[in-house]
Parts: structure tokens; sequence; C-alpha cells
């Protein structure tokens, strides 16, 4: 599997704002809907971008891959491997010819993968050692949220636009949130049926968990109780204020013991099929801006692939749109860093 | 599509004769689960749709894809300088929550004690709650009217060694041309005999004006003959003076002790200060470029 939109590059992520399909538009905090356009959503930041003594450039690397250090190589004058960060296997060498743009997939994962052109008929050799970082305010990531933001509380929206860019259909596609540390039980303290208060844990603890964020609380049974904001935690507690209950459209329920609790993004998303395949247009806020919903819409939010958005079969050259609403509480602590998480799956070829 | 070739046995829809889709849970001999399109062809119907077939197919893989993005949230009041403030040691500001917080520059700090070493590193926090991470600290000595003076720079090496006849003999080297407009005049020597550590709040035992040609002040200093065992003591500063204001020592703190010794020869030193004098030459070479 070494071309490029096969495999795990069936489906790319797109930015939304442009004014026809596949049209001009860069800007993230600009895709909000209309037409698909030509930009891909980046992903990840790499640097060099210009490989082998400038015969190769770097077109992307999946989003799998996440930040560390990745190495690409070339075993002989004519073909490249790659071996993501973390990883212990180069995959598999894949011939590459000047003009040629290939896909090279990681050894232990297929879905961490770069994408490469090759710019020269001269040899190819040694290995490139490629720096991975994530974004900061990328689509996924929004833009920065300003003091008063924080103060009073914020909902903002973004929408991106998966496409099967292979040549054959993908099935059971599907998208939901990524968590952003260990689930928990919240077996010594739960929160009451309103107001501020603390959920405690015996077993395990937060310590992968962001210093201030989101919980999602859901009963033994996996539904879904409440989405809630904590201002601080230690090693083994989360301190909810009033202004962090019944985030991501939940209401305040009282916890229960056996209650999971999952660190998660302060975001929710919906899907949104075109107005016509395969080139149809979304919802358009690029005129009401940001802080407007889609309406009609069912949000969800959803950290497994059973509880997100069900897109089904995309057949070649269809999109689908994905919008993603970010909610900052009242009083939101400052932070460095907040991170968003999105993720998809999918059968193909 | 990825084709493969397998033997397999199961239960089946079959739609059309020998051109079939199906759909189901198969013993596929690379333990792969699929969904196959395809011609099959039947070998041998064993059952009422069970049969043993051959054929050619592709399988759907699944795929994950994900993306991660970050933001930050400000808070305007969060925004601030933080000092942090060392007493005869620099602070870590890794560790110790900031000795003063303020908003704005030029900041005055609260009053410092007299005669007192003090180092400090500021800080910056954003309003995003983002810390500089600097590290590179500020000394200054405070004297007896409140104001301060930079103190030079500590002594590049010493050695302090087992003399012949009872002697402790002292060397040092001092690379003056470092510290700028602060460099040290001269040569300070705390000695006792006592075993006691020597006071370098009290008069220098031995006091010698430094001579600057080279780059790189020395100092060849012998105490007096002393019994076999006596415990000697040494502190090695140098210091500044300014005219009104009086001595700024250096502020290195290492006692170096040695037992006098009457009976054997004196403790060589040639290698050790061969290596050392090839460093400080290296030091005059890196001034001498500058």
């Amino acid at each position: 599997m070494a071309e490029q939109k096969t495999g795990p590059d069936s489906i790319r992520p797109y930015l939304t704002g442009a004014a026809s399909d596949g049209g001009a538009q860069a800007d993230p905090n600009l895709s909000l809907g209309k037409y698909r356009a030509a930009s891909l959503v980046n992903m990840i930041g790499y640097s060099p971008s210009s490989i082998f003594s400038g015969y190769a450039v770097v077109v992307l690397f999946s989003g799998n891959n996440g930040a560390g250090t990745a190495y690409i190589d070339a075993p002989t004058t004519g073909s490249l491997r790659y071996k993501a960060p973390g990883s212990s296997s180069y995959g598999a060498a894949v011939n590459i010819a000047n003009g040629e743009t290939k896909m090279f997939p990681d050894g232990d994962d297929a879905n961490k993968f770069v994408i490469v052109s090759r710019v020269s008929a001269s040899d190819l050799s040694g290995t490139e050692t490629m720096t991975l970082v994530l974004l900061l305010n990328n689509l996924p990531g929004f833009d920065n949220v300003d003091s008063a933001e924080a103060a009073a509380g914020d909902l903002e929206h973004r929408c991106f636009c998966l496409k099967n860019d292979s040549a054959g259909s993908v099935t059971v596609l599907k998208a939901w949130i990524g968590t952003l540390g260990t689930q928990r039980v919240s077996d010594v303290a739960q929160l009451g049926a309103s107001g501020a208060g603390t959920i405690e844990i015996s077993s395990g603890d937060f310590s992968d968990w962001p210093d201030s964020g989101f919980a999602l609380i859901k009963t033994s049974g996996g539904t879904i109780r409440e989405k809630v904001y904590y201002s601080s935690r230690t090693s083994t507690v989360l301190t909810v204020p009033a202004t962090g209950r019944e985030m991501g459209g939940t209401t305040a329920a009282a916890g229960a013991a056996t209650d999971t609790v999952d660190a998660v993004p302060g975001i929710r998303i919906a899907k949104e099929a075109p107005s016509a395949q395969p080139a149809g247009y979304f919802t358009d806020k690029t005129g009401a801006g940001e802080g407007s919903a889609p309406g009609g819409v069912a949000w969800s939010n959803g950290i497994a692939s059973s509880e997100g958005l069900n897109i089904g079969t995309l057949v070649a050259g269809y999109i689908y749109g994905v919008w993603i609403e970010r909610e900052i509480p009242e009083a939101a602590e400052n932070e460095p860093s907040v991170y968003n998480y999105i993720k998809w799956g999918y059968d193909s070829a | 599509m990825t084709s493969h070739t397998a033997e397999m046995k199961g239960y089946f829809l079959l739609y059309a004769y020998q051109k079939a889709r199906l759909w189901g849970t198969f013993d596929v001999l690379n333990s792969v689960l699929a969904e196959m399109k395809g011609r099959f062809g039947i070998v041998e119907v064993l059952e009422s749709r069970l049969a043993e077939m051959k054929g050619g197919f592709g399988f759907l893989a699944a795929r994950a894809g994900e993306m991660k993005g970050i933001h930050r949230v400000a808070n305007d009041a969060d925004e601030r300088y933080e000092l942090y403030r060392g007493v005869g040691a620099e602070p870590d500001p890794d560790t110790e929550a900031p000795w003063e917080t303020f908003a704005s520059l030029p900041h005055e700090t609260a009053a410092l004690d007299e005669w007192e070493f003090y180092y400090f590193i500021l800080r910056k926090r954003n309003k995003f709650g983002v810390v500089s991470k600097n590290i590179s600290s500020w000394m200054i000595v405070t004297h007896d009217e409140g104001a301060f003076a930079n103190s030079p720079s500590a002594p590049d090496v010493i050695l302090a060694v087992a003399g012949a006849n009872g002697k402790m003999v002292v060397d040092a080297y001092y690379a003056y041309p470092k510290d700028g407009d602060d460099q040290a005049t001269n040569w300070a020597v705390w000695f006792t005999s006592n075993g006691v550590n020597p006071d370098g709040n009290a008069t220098p035992t031995y006091n010698e004006t430094i001579i600057k040609a080279d780059g790189v002040a020395k100092l060849h200093w012998e105490s007096s003959e002393f019994g076999d065992g006596t415990t000697l003591k040494v502190l090695v500063r140098v210091r500044r003076f300014v005219v009104g204001e009086g001595w700024y020592p250096s502020d290195n703190a290492t006692i170096y002790t040695v037992i006098a010794d009457v009976d054997g020869p004196p403790t060589p030193d040639v290698k050790i200060a061969l290596e050392k004098f090839a460093q400080l030459t290296a030091l005059d070479e890196f001034y001498d470029e500058m």
C-alpha cells in the first residue's frame, strides 16, 4: 500500500469556508461551513520539509503520528521507508521515482504514515530525522481564548469536511472525541445534583489528566450522565465550580460511586450531509461568525466509535461535514496548552 | 484492494450460482474476518448451506484517523514578573515560590540585609500562565550603607597542598578579564592552624594586590611551618576595593584542609599545576582573541 489516497490515506480532512468546492481558503478560523476548501487540515507540524538534500519534500504526516522524532530512511537510492515517533520498526521500503508522490507507512502502525514527493532524479541516501509537533491554533485547536472570553464564557464553532479521496468506497465511517487521560471511577466522592463539588477516586490517579479541563461522567452502564469542567485537580480529586456544570449540552445530575470519569476536550461534534454529492455545501456560518451554531444538527459527546457520529459509507469522491463546538465555561482558568482531540475510523480496501 | 487466496468452510448465503456476495464468519487460514465479494467455485457441498469453497477475494481493513490541536486560555490578571531571591546561593525558580511578584518595571524590592550575597532571577509569566525559563542570576552584595555593588567572580583554580617542613602551599588563578568593570583588585587568604574553619568576614591572614599582565592573575602563598599532623585550613578569595565603600569579595566559600607533614617530601603538585596551567593558557588565548 504505497500509493497516496489509498488505505489509511483514503479519508482526508479539509477546511471549509470556501466559495466553491475546492476553492481557496486556508484559514482554520474561517472554516465555518459553506463549501469544502482546497486546504487540508494541518494535523501535524514538522521540520524539515525539504529532505534528502532537497531531492524530496514532505507533503503531510497523518495526525496519528503524534509528536516526537520520526525517521525517513533511504535504504536504496530509489526507495524510502518510514518510522513514526515511538515506533520500534520501519515500514516496508517503497520505491519512489522522480516526480512521484508516495505514502510511507510506519512498521508498527500503518495509520501512522508520511506522504513524500520526490522532486529530483538524484540518488537518495541517508536518514532524515524529523521533528513532529502538535499544532497550536490549527482547526481542531481553535484560536486562543482571551481574558474577556475566559471570564464570561465562550462558545465557538468550526466545520471540517471528511472527503473520500480514494478510488473506492469507504464504509462504516465514524467520528468521535478522543480522550486526554486514563478513565477512572468516582468511588470516593461524586457531584451533587447541582452546584460546585468534587469528584474523588481511590483507585489510580489523575496524573495524566490536564491541570484543568473537562470530565465526562458516565454511569457504570456507559450512559453519559454529565460533562463538567474542573478548575483544578490533585492526584485524586477534581474540583468542579458551579459554573462548570452542564457542559456540552448535558444536564446536571448527581453522581454515583460506580460512575466512570474520562478526561475529555471541551468540545462536542455533529455531522452534516452536504447539499449534494460530491461537491455540495454545508450550513454557511461564514457570515454569522464562529459564535453562531449550525441549526438542525445533533451534537455528540461520544468518546468511542460506537458513541460518536455514524456517517456510514462514502463512495469515491464523496464528502461529509463535521462541526465542532468548543465551550469555555465562565471563569475558566488560564492554561498554556488546552488540547482538543478528534478521531475517526472506517473500513477501506 | 489486496488479493488473497484462501480455503474456507462455513455458513453463507448464496445469492446466485457461482457469483456470490457473502456475509458471515468464516474460518480463513490467515485469521481475517472479512466482507468478501467475488467469484467462488463450490468444490464440495457438505450439507445444505455448508460448503467448502476456494476462490479469490479482497478484504476491507479497519482504518483509523485522528487530529489534535491546541489553544490557550488567557487571564490578563495573571500576567506578571516573578522575582526569585537566593541568599548566599542561587535560587531555584523551578521549585521555589517567587519572592516577589509585580506587574511592571521598574520595581523596588523590599529592604535587603546588610553585607549579604544576594542572587536574583527575574522571570516573566504571560497571560496564558507560561513562564520564561531563564536561569541566569544577578548577584549583588549589600554593604552597610544599604547600597550594593557587584562582586568579582571566584578564582578559577585553587590548589592547596602540604608543603615541605609542615607548610601549607597555596596556588590560585583568577582570569580577571571576564569580570569587566567589576574585576578584583586583591587576593585575600584566610588561614587557620587550630582546626577551626577560617572566617571570610574577618580580616584576611594575607592580602596581596593582584598583578594584571596576561589575563590570568596568579597567587602563590606559603604558610609558616607547623608541627607534624597539624590541621591547616585555608579560604582563598579575590576581592575588589571601592573607594568610599570598602571591599567586595568573591562569594566562593570552599575551605581547603591539609595535614602538615614534616617527615616526608612535599606533596607533588607539578602534574596538577601543569594541567591547570594548560587550561588557563587556553583561557588566555580565548581572551586575547576577544
